[in-house]
C-alpha cells in the first residue's frame, strides 16, 4: 500500500469517483470527480486536530461497531496519510461555528474552502477493480434483532480481532464484554441461496476464512469450545486442505447442517447423520455469520458501458481472456469478476497489467475497420442517421454524410434511417445479409431465422452449445453487430423468401453493448408486429427475444417457444405475397419520388 | 462460374464436431457451391492452419470460410492465417458449426448434417460479397487509468508502473486498501493485511 503512495509512476486519487467516460481504446476521455477532504497535503499526521474534534460519527472501517471522530483517518497505516474532515458529519458546515481542529492545526493544514472539482483526464486503457461488499445478513439467524446481540458477521469478527479495532483485539460477547467460551460460525449466509434476495452462487472465501479464524481462536483459547456449521466445506485453495485439518485436529468441530436460532442464543440443529431423529440442542456465547460478497459493479458497468453477468460480476470477454471485457482497452481483475481471494485478485491484476503493457507497447491501436460506409452517389445529405447515432459518430458535410470512423462502432442504426439505401456496415451490408437469408431459406419448410447480436445473443445461443442444451436443428442463426442492425426491410425480406418464423435477439435493455441502441430494435419489431397483425399475419411469427451472453437457457426457451407454433402452408404463401418484390416497387417509387423532391 | 476463388474449410473438431457432423456428406454438398476447394481438417485451429495457408497460395484462393468453432473463439485466429497467407484478412467468414450445430444437435446427426450445409452456404454467400478491410488505427494515449484501490486495483498500478507506465489510481474513500485492509489477517499463511 505504502508502495503505490511513492510511486513516481501512480498518481493516487483518494475522495476520488469517475463520473463520465468517453471514447475508445487509446483514447478514453474520463471526467474524474474529487471530493474535498479539507486538509492539504500539509498535514503531519500529528494528531492535535483528532484531539480537539468532539464530533463522533459511526465508524464505518469498523463496521459500525466502534465510533469515530468527524475529522479522522480510517486507520493507522492510510494512504495517503493524511487526515480528512467529513462534510456530512462536520459541524463546521451545519452551524458555521466549529473551527477547533483548524485552530490547533500548527502546519495550517486545514482548508474549509475546499469544493468538489471534476478533472478530465486522457488515459489509453482502464482496469476496473472495484470489488466487492459483503452481504447484509439484517433477518438471517437473529441479525440486527435486539434480542440477539451477540450475533456478529464476519467482518465484524475480523474487526473485533485485530489489535486496532474497537475492542483492541479482544474477542468479547458483545452482550457483556466477557470473553466467550462457545463460538458458533454459519457458513454461507446469503450464498449457495436460491430464496429471493440471496445469492445463489458460491461466496467461495467464507469458507477458508472462518476455517482460518477458527484457527486464530484455538491458538488463543485452546479450551474454545468451536462450532462451525455448513453446507459443506469448501477449502480447495493453495494450502487450505492443511488448515482445515489442522482445525479438525485442534477440536474445531464441524457440523454439515444449518441450525435454528432461539432465545438466548440457543442453536437448534439435526444430527447431520440421523437427521431429524436427532434434534440437538446448544448455547453458544458469539455467533458469527460467514457472510457472502456481492460484487460493486453496476455504476462501472453503466459508466463503462461493461456487460455484467447474470450475477452482477463482470463477464469476461471469452473464457481465453479471462480478465478482458469486451470492450477493446477495458479490463478488470479482482473479486469484480467473482470471488476471488487475496491471492487471486494479485494473479488477476498482474492478467489485467499485462493486457494493459501490451497496448503500451505500440504507439497506435488497431479499431474495428466493421463500420459504416456511406455510398456518396445515394448521399443526398438529408442528415437522419446522423441524428440517429447515439455515438455522434455522423456528421454532415457539404450535404453528404461523413463517418468519423474513430468515433464509428458499426452497430448499424443508421442503416435503418437511410431510406436512400447510402449507408451500409463494412461486411454486413444488405446484399450480404440478404444472400445470406436466401441460401438459409433454399427450403423454408419449417425453419426459424434468427437474428443474433455479436456480443450478448449469439454468444448465448454459443453458451447453450457449450452447455450442451438440445434445441431443434431447424435454426438459421445470422449473426449481426447489433439487433438494431435488423432492418424491417431485412425482416420483409426475409418473410418474403417464405421463411415461417423469425427471432431477432440482443442484449437485454440497458446491457447493449452500443449505448440504448437495443431500444431501436423494439421500437421497429413492435411496430412491424403490430403491422403484421393488421395484414392478417400472426404476429407471433415475429419474436423479440433479449438474450444475454450467460443465458443459453433462455435462448433455448425463445426458439423451442417459437418450434411450438404452427403456421400454416397458406398463411407462409400470403406472406410470401405481401411481402415480395413487385411491393417494394412502389416504396421504391416513393423514395425516388421524394428524392426528386429534395 | 463467378470470379471469386473461395475456399471452404471444414473443421472436424477431434470429434466434437465430427462424431454428429458427417463432415463428409457435408464436403460433398458443399463442392457443388462454385468453390474452388473443400479441404476437411481434424484439428483446424492448429494442424490445419498450415494446411490453410497452403491452399490459398496452391490454389491462389481470394477468400475463405472457415466451418469450425464460435467466431468468438476463432476469428482473429484465421484472419491471421489469411493474413500469413497474403490474402486480406476480413476476406474470411468462420462458420459455427460446433456451439451452434453438432454440441446443440447431438442426437439428430442427419439434421445436423444437414444444418451444417446451410450454414456453411450462407457463409459462402456472405463471403462472396466481402471486402477487403483494414484496421482503423488511432493513436495510443499511455496512460492507464485504474479504479478502485483495493488489493486488485493497488497490484495493477503497481506492475503497471513498474513496467514504466504511467498509472492514475481512483479510489473513493480516503484511502486505499479496499476490504482487505479490513481484515485482521490473512488465510492460508495468518499474514497480517495491510
Amino acid at each position: 500500500m505504502v508502495d503505490v503512495g511513492r510511486h513516481p509512476n501512480i498518481e493516487l486519487l483518494t475522495l476520488c469517483e469517475v463520473a463520465e467516460v468517453k471514447g475508445y481504446v487509446g483514447n478514453f476521455e474520463v471526467t474524474l470527480r474529487k471530493h474535498p477532504g479539507y486538509v492539504t497535503e500539509d498535514c503531519t499526521f500529528c494528531g492535535e486536530c483528532l484531539e480537539r474534534c468532539n464530533v463522533f460519527t459511526e465508524d464505518e472501517f469498523n463496521v459500525n461497531r466502534a465510533l469515530r471522530k468527524a475529522i479522522y483517518t480510517p486507520f493507522l497505516q492510510s494512504v495517503p496519510r493524511q487526515y480528512v474532515i467529513d462534510d456530512k458529519v462536520c459541524i463546521h458546515f451545519s452551524e458555521e461555528s466549529c473551527q477547533k481542529c483548524m485552530e490547533d492545526c500548527k502546519k495550517h493544514a486545514i482548508d474549509f474552502s475546499q469544493v468538489v472539482e471534476e478533472e478530465t483526464v486522457h488515459v489509453g486503457a482502464i482496469i476496473v477493480a472495484t470489488g466487492i461488499k459483503p452481504y447484509d445478513p439484517t433477518g438471517l439467524y437473529g441479525y440486527g434483532d435486539n434480542r440477539f446481540p451477540d450475533v456478529i458477521t464476519s467482518m465484524e469478527l475480523e474487526r473485533m480481532m485485530s489489535p486496532e479495532g474497537p475492542t483492541n483485539g479482544e474477542i468479547i460477547q458483545p452482550s457483556t464484554g466477557k470473553t466467550p467460551s462457545s463460538v458458533a460460525f454459519i457458513q454461507c449466509v446469503g450464498s449457495r441461496s436460491q430464496k429471493e434476495g440471496q445469492l445463489p452462487y458460491c461466496s467461495k472465501l467464507c469458507c477458508p476464512n472462518t476455517v482460518k479464524n477458527t484457527l486464530l481462536l484455538k491458538e488463543r483459547f485452546p479450551e474454545l469450545d468451536l462450532y462451525v456449521f455448513h453446507n459443506g466445506i469448501r477449502n480447495s485453495g493453495n494450502r487450505q486442505e492443511r488448515m482445515f485439518l489442522e482445525a479438525r485436529k485442534k477440536g474445531v468441530v464441524f457440523v454439515n447442517t444449518f441450525p435454528e436460532i432461539t432465545q438466548g442464543h440457543v442453536l437448534i440443529f439435526s444430527d447431520p447423520l440421523l437427521g431429524l431423529e436427532r434434534l440437538m440442542k446448544k448455547q453458544f456465547d458469539l455467533v458469527v455469520l460467514a457472510v457472502g460478497i456481492l460484487p460493486t459493479a453496476v455504476e462501472m458497468s453503466e459508466l463503462l458501458g461493461v456487460p455484467l453477468g447474470k450475477r452482477g460480476f463482470v463477464k469476461e470477454d471469452n473464457q481465453l481472456s479471462p480478465t478482458s471485457t469486451p470492450t477493446k482497452g477495458i479490463y478488470f481483475a479482482g473479486a469484480v469478476g467473482s470471488p476471488a481471494d487475496i491471492k487471486q485478485c494479485i494473479e488477476q491484476a498482474g492478467s489485467a497489467a499485462m493486457q494493459v503493457s501490451k497496448h503500451f507497447q505500440r504507439d497506435t491501436a488497431e479499431l474495428s475497420p466493421i463500420i459504416a460506409k456511406v455510398d456518396f452517389e445515394k448521399c443526398t445529405g438529408c442528415g437522419k442517421c446522423s441524428n440517429q447515432c447515439l455515438f455522434g459518430a455522423i456528421r454532415i458535410e457539404d450535404k453528404m454524410a461523413v463517418i468519423t470512423e474513430a468515433a464509428c462502432r458499426g452497430c448499424g442504426n443508421c442503416v435503418n434511417s437511410c431510406k436512400f439505401g447510402a449507408i451500409s456496415i463494412s461486411n454486413y451490408s444488405d446484399e450480404q445479409l440478404r444472400a445470406q437469408l436466401r441460401a438459409a431459406l433454399r427450403e423454408p419448410e419449417d425453419k426459424v431465422i434468427v437474428f443474433a447480436c455479436h456480443w450478448c445473443s449469439y454468444a448465448g445461443a454459443d453458451f447453450a452449445g457449450t452447455s450442451r442444451l438440445q434445441y431443434s436443428p431447424n435454426t438459421r442463426i445470422i449473426k449481426t453487430m447489433c439487433s438494431c442492425r435488423v432492418t424491417v426491410d431485412l425482416i420483409k425480406y426475409a418473410f418474403a423468401l417464405g421463411a415461417p418464423k423469425v427471432i431477432v435477439s440482443g442484449c437485454h435493455p440497458g446491457d447493449c453493448h452500443y449505448l440504448d441502441n437495443n431500444m431501436f430494435t423494439k421500437s421497429r419489431v413492435m411496430k412491424f408486429k403490430e403491422k403484421l397483425s393488421s395484414k392478417g399475419i400472426n404476429p407471433e411469427r415475429l419474436m423479440l427475444e433479449w438474450v444475454s451472453a450467460s443465458e443459453g437457457q433462455r435462448f433455448v426457451e425463445a426458439v423451442q417457444k417459437m418450434e411450438q407454433l404452427t403456421v400454416d402452408e397458406d398463411e407462409i404463401e400470403m406472406t410470401k405475397m405481401i411481402f415480395s418484390e413487385p411491393n417494394k416497387r412502389k416504396t421504391r417509387k416513393k423514395v425516388q419520388k421524394q428524392i426528386e423532391k429534395i | 462460374m463467378s470470379e471469386d476463388r473461395i475456399g471452404v474449410f471444414i473443421c472436424h473438431c477431434g470429434t466434437n464436431i465430427a462424431g454428429t457432423v458427417n463432415c463428409q456428406r457435408v464436403a460433398e454438398a458443399v463442392a457443388r457451391a462454385d468453390v474452388a476447394l473443400v479441404r476437411e481438417h481434424a484439428y483446424m485451429c492448429t494442424g490445419g492452419q498450415a494446411q490453410i495457408v497452403s491452399d490459398i497460395q496452391e490454389y491462389g484462393l481470394d477468400r475463405i470460410v472457415v466451418a469450425a468453432c464460435s467466431p468468438r473463439i476463432h476469428d482473429e485466429t484465421f484472419r491471421a492465417v489469411c493474413k500469413e497467407a497474403g490474402i486480406n484478412p476480413y476476406m474470411m467468414e468462420m462458420v459455427n458449426i460446433r456451439e451452434q450445430c453438432s454440441w446443440c444437435h447431438t442426437y439428430e446427426p442427419d439434421d445436423a448434417t444437414r444444418k451444417s450445409i446451410d450454414l456453411i452456404l450462407m457463409g459462402i454467400e456472405k463471403v462472396r460479397l466481402n471486402r477487403p478491410l483494414s484496421p482503423i488505427e488511432v493513436p495510443m494515449t499511455k496512460r492507464a487509468l485504474v479504479i478502485g484501490g483495493g488489493i486488485s486495483g493497488i497490484e495493477a498500478a503497481l506492475q503497471l508502473g513498474d513496467l514504466g507506465h504511467q498509472v492514475t489510481l481512483v479510489e473513493r474513500s480516503p484511502t486505499i486498501g479496499g476490504k482487505m485492509a479490513q481484515l485482521n489477517k490473512i488465510f492460508p499463511d495468518q499474514n497480517c493485511s495491510p
